[in-house]
């Protein structure tokens, strides 16, 4: 599985494991089912702590992408490419409100309304 | 020359020295004849002579059959597997000496000569100098493996140094073998049961094998548990190719030593390899190793 982290984008790290999980999940290169690196070995591979890189797991896990087992490590869940493709929109469209000064509760209005 | 004469004349000589001790004093064997010693050196275990010729026989044809196997893998495989090929051989005509003459004009298997602990290292130092001759034979170290040139991909990535890769591979033969191992030496008793568990606990070590590519290093761990786990640094990897490994080319499965390459075998089939130019190559058995030899070379070569 490969997986690009994305530097420019000013995150913390933990924030750029995590998307960059999520940007693989939402593009399909990361099928349902697949397993993510276990954490060890991905923060000693990125030279990071390995509470950083569990950081990043337990994010996925909250928002429904990865299931997280002892001894099994970070399994991609069943139906979380739409989860992970919608996430990713919402990242772009919440970047895209604060470049053009849309504060966060217009935005959600916004959203609200849409579904309405 | 040499793939015919290990082929077809080691074989046959092994089966003339192994058998003409029962040849030529069968008449004087009694039956049954003692076949086990204890620690005492005095005899503990007895069967027909005919039994022990049967084992030795499918021993020797085990051997044969696993010596065209391995040389078919492996058509340049040298000195260790004829030093091995050679002691076993001097090892097996150790035993059939050593039961013929101890039995030999024995009345009763109970009557038959000690065994004693001299003989049996006597019979160690010939196998080892048996291995030694066949080393000798085949050309002593000289012989250097050479590898073909693998395929070395490389990925098109606009950042290859943020990118991160990880692969895994896991072999079902050494998965069953330990769990099996640790099955039987958990209810195994004694020094046996504890053997067999931690036979089986190194097997389990070698069941999967884990490879995280990144900008800083390739990762490696062993087992499900991920211990141990070592890093190498991107700083002494030249390139990376992919490699077809036939387990047996490579002397089998688990952490094998060649000349030229440390490789981790938990199956047969691709593999990673990381060419190095200042330390011996290291190969690991995982799925995928296309992507993680071209993120390597991305690597490699962003950093150059």
């Amino acid at each position: 599985m490969l997986l690009s982290l994305d530097p420019s984008s000013g995150l913390p790290l933990y924030a750029q494991i995590a998307a960059a999980v999520r940007r693989s999940v939402a593009d399909g290169d990361v099928a349902e089912g697949d397993r993510l690196p276990a954490a060890r070995d991905l923060a000693r591979s990125l030279e990071v702590n390995m509470h950083t890189v569990l950081r990043a797991y337990s994010d996925l896990r909250d928002d429904g992408v990865i299931e997280l087992r002892r001894g099994r490590g970070a399994i991609v869940r069943q139906g979380s490419e739409s989860i992970a493709s919608i996430y990713s929109l919402v990242a772009e469209l919440a970047a895209e409100a604060g470049r053009r000064g849309v504060s966060a509760d217009e935005v959600i209005e916004m959203l609200k309304k849409e579904f309405a | 020359m040499r793939r015919r004469l290990t082929l077809s004349i080691i074989p046959a000589v092994m089966v003339v020295v192994v058998l003409t001790p029962f040849v030529i004093f069968w008449s004087e064997l009694p039956s049954p004849m003692a076949i086990h010693w204890g620690l005492d050196g005095g005899p503990d275990g007895a069967a027909p002579p005919i039994v022990l010729v049967g084992v030795l026989a499918a021993l020797l044809v085990a051997i044969s059959v696993s010596v065209r196997r391995v040389v078919a893998a492996t058509p340049a495989e040298g000195p260790s597997f004829a030093a091995g090929l050679f002691a076993v051989g001097a090892l097996l005509a150790g035993v059939a000496w050593l039961s013929v003459v101890a039995n030999r004009d024995a009345g009763s298997w109970e009557e038959a000569g000690s065994v004693t602990w001299v003989g049996i290292i006597s019979l160690l130092l010939v196998a080892l100098s048996a291995g030694a001759i066949g080393w000798w034979v085949a050309g002593g170290s000289s012989v250097h493996a050479e590898h073909p040139a693998g395929e070395a991909p490389s990925l098109r990535l606009d950042d290859p140094l943020n990118a991160v890769w990880s692969g895994r591979g896991s072999g079902k033969l050494v998965t069953g073998s330990g769990v099996v191992a640790v099955g039987i030496g958990l209810i195994a008793w004694g020094l046996t049961g504890v053997f067999l568990a931690l036979l089986g606990v190194v097997l389990l070590t070698f069941a999967q094998v884990r490879v995280t590519v990144a900008g800083g290093g390739v990762v490696v761990s062993l087992g499900w548990w991920g211990f141990p786990i070592w890093r190498v640094p991107m700083g002494s990897v030249t390139n990376a190719e992919v490699e077809t490994v036939r387990p047996l080319a490579y002397g089998g499965w688990g952490y094998r030593l060649r000349p030229g390459v440390r490789a981790t075998i938990v199956r047969g089939g691709e593999a990673l390899r990381l060419v190095r130019a200042d330390a011996a190559d290291l190969v690991y058995t995982v799925d995928d190793a296309a992507t993680g030899a071209g993120l390597v070379n991305a690597i490699v070569g962003a950093r150059r």
